[in-house]
């Protein structure tokens, strides 16, 4: 099981390798945007863990934050107003200083050479100040996002491939193109924010539809683009290169306990159990697609909700709830014993959709831990970068192979409800008080399942194609059976 | 501390000077506790004053931005399990030395308003008008 160093922090935040310790005072705007954005996707994921459905999470998540815009402003004067005020004291300082050597009489050519350069300098920091003060003024101004996609070699277009452009976080589609023949494309004019893109194209040759075809399909995501004023960059190329997709599916074999309760005298703790599956990404050879970030670090991408939220892990909670008889229930229902589609999961049509390789799973059950009906929600702490961290069994190699569906089935160890139970209850001890910090540290330890492969089947994909005289255009279907 | 700033019987928490008062100590607070990054905090404060205080969880980051000025907090910023940048907040020997500072003034403080209030309900006479 694996431990955090500093007990003080949760094992994800001591685990993570740190990036750049203090932001610099170019990116200060990209560092608020950041830090709000992760603020808002964190927010909205909880609370469709709680039921709600994507668009309807986003919007609750922003309502709950308040208004976006003017936080971001309070930060920047925060961070940055201290520069400002100082440049204008120093404004104000050169002011009286030319004012009082013009005042003593000092003249002569020199001296207004001085002056002259004294007030060239004051007129830059003015600009500067009124640059400063106009980027803030066009900050919500509505942006076109440009690019081009070309295949494996940038002499090559991808001409005529489909651009669908998706709102951060949450992955709204917010418009869908078709770039040209040089594999140019260029998007309305957007409101600033984060985005990503979709670039699929679907065989470049007029092959006859039939009711088994097969299209060789091209498809590309690109990391998170910033479409802010003061982005340096929202020109982007992809590679729509020839890729081989497979997909994958998972089976949880036997439904978790719903919720498993502890009482100790008049207190009540409740654990609910929820199980979350990691695929780490590859940064090397990225599954899908790639796009570097300002810091040249390779936003990794893949299927599963990543193609929506740059994410490379997903988290399924509660599993094990049963479908909502009213049929009012915004959960997906998980049938034991039948596959578990990622595609299945709410906005996320081709999510199942992976780059043809090998890839590694890990899952594990971590679980919320209710106490007096104060809910303290499960860490993630398995990352990308220490799922080796997990017992041998629950986690397993696999490979996506083009045109197959690989099965992977997960299942609970036997005595799984009982050992959770006899953990949580050592964890809090048999005294009639309960330590909340015992209780809050219990939930860092998470539950081994088992994994294995099943076997992969061929994918067969129904013929939702749409021919426009320039190929064969259309979505990734999946059929077929275990 | 959290428990004793957020009892719903001292402070009306709608009043925004209450509140900004109140989020100096109670963030320094939640940190001491362990929560790093923002939305843990948010969450963390959220969890112990059931949603009383910090309706707006946008409010939280001038406060954490400020005391990260102050040098109360010192940032860092990371990767997420998501793949994300996230910044996380520690404290600073001074911010320990603020909470610390803090949480005796507001023992203090606390006890004399509560005080004065309890006084006042007790019988201070109120002026009567004439009908």
């Amino acid at each position: 099981m694996p431990e955090s160093p500093d007990p003080n922090l949760p094992h994800e935040a001591a685990s993570a390798a740190p990036l750049s310790l203090q932001p610099s005072s170019q990116d200060v705007e990209s560092d608020i945007a950041d830090e709000i954005g992760d603020h808002l996707s964190l927010s909205a994921r909880d609370l469709q863990l709680a039921g709600h459905p994507a668009e309807e999470a986003h919007q609750l998540a922003q309502q709950k934050f308040g208004d976006v815009t003017t936080i971001r402003r309070r930060l920047w004067w925060i961070q940055k107003g201290d520069e400002v005020m100082l440049r204008i004291g120093f404004a104000i300082l050169l002011t009286v200083v030319i004012l009082a050597v013009a005042g003593l009489g000092i003249g002569g050519w020199q001296m207004s050479q001085t002056i002259n350069d004294l007030g060239d300098t004051l007129a830059s920091m003015n600009e500067t100040q009124k640059s400063l003060l106009e980027s803030r003024e066009q900050e919500d101004r509505p942006l076109a996002i440009r690019g081009r996609l070309y295949l494996g070699d940038k002499s090559r277009p991808a001409s005529y491939a489909s651009v669908d452009v998706h709102q951060l976080p949450g992955g709204k589609q917010v418009e869908r193109l078709r770039a040209d023949e040089d594999g140019r494309f260029g998007t309305s004019l957007l409101p600033a924010g984060p985005y990503t893109l979709v670039a699929s194209l679907v065989s470049e040759s007029n092959e006859a539809q039939s009711s088994h075809f097969v299209p060789d399909f091209y498809a590309i995501q690109s990391g998170p683009i910033s479409n802010y004023p003061w982005s340096k960059d929202t020109t982007v190329e992809l590679d729509v290169s020839m890729i081989g997709l497979g997909q994958v599916s998972i089976e949880l074999t036997k439904p978790l306990p719903t919720e498993i309760a502890i009482d100790r005298g008049s207190h009540r703790v409740t654990v609910s159990p929820a199980l979350s599956i990691v695929i780490p990404t590859n940064s090397k050879e990225l599954p899908i697609g790639r796009l570097s970030d300002r810091q040249n670090n390779n936003w990794p991408v893949i299927g599963l909700r990543g193609l929506r939220e740059s994410a490379h892990q997903m988290v399924e909670s509660p599993w094990s709830e049963p479908q909502d008889p009213s049929g009012s229930s915004k959960r997906i229902p998980i049938a034991t014993g039948k596959p578990i589609l990622f595609s299945r999961l709410p906005n996320t049509p081709r999510d199942d959709v992976f780059r043809a390789g090998t890839y590694q799973l890990g899952a594990y059950v971590t679980y919320s831990v209710a106490f007096d009906g104060r809910s303290y929600p499960a860490f993630e702490i398995i990352g990308e970068h220490n799922i080796a961290a997990l017992p041998a069994t629950s986690r397993k190699s696999f490979e996506v192979v083009d045109g197959r569906r690989t099965h992977l089935r997960i299942t609970p160890f036997d005595d799984f409800e009982k050992s959770l139970r006899e953990d949580i209850e050592k964890a809090i001890g048999n005294e009639s008080t309960i330590d909340l910090t015992k209780v809050a540290a219990a939930r860092q330890a998470p539950r081994p399942v088992k994994v294995e492969v099943a076997g992969t089947v061929e994918i067969l994909h129904t013929p939702a194609i749409q021919e426009d005289g320039r190929g064969l255009h259309g979505v990734l279907r999946s059929g077929g059976a275990f | 501390l959290i428990r004793s700033i957020l009892n719903p019987q001292r402070f009306m928490l709608k009043n925004p000077d209450l509140l900004r008062a109140a989020l100096e100590p109670v963030v320094l607070e939640v940190i001491s506790g362990g929560a790093t990054y923002g939305y843990e905090i948010a969450r963390a404060i959220q969890q112990h004053s059931e949603g009383k205080l910090c309706a707006q969880e946008g409010t939280l980051y001038p406060a954490l931005h400020r005391m990260e000025k102050q040098r109360l907090l010192k940032a860092q910023w990371k990767v997420s399990p998501e793949g994300r940048r996230r910044k996380h907040y520690a404290l600073t020997a001074e911010g320990r030395r603020r909470l610390e500072a803090l949480r005796s003034e507001w023992k203090v403080f606390s006890k004399t308003i509560g005080r004065i209030l309890g006084t006042a309900h007790a019988g201070i006479a109120r002026p009567e008008f004439a009908a």
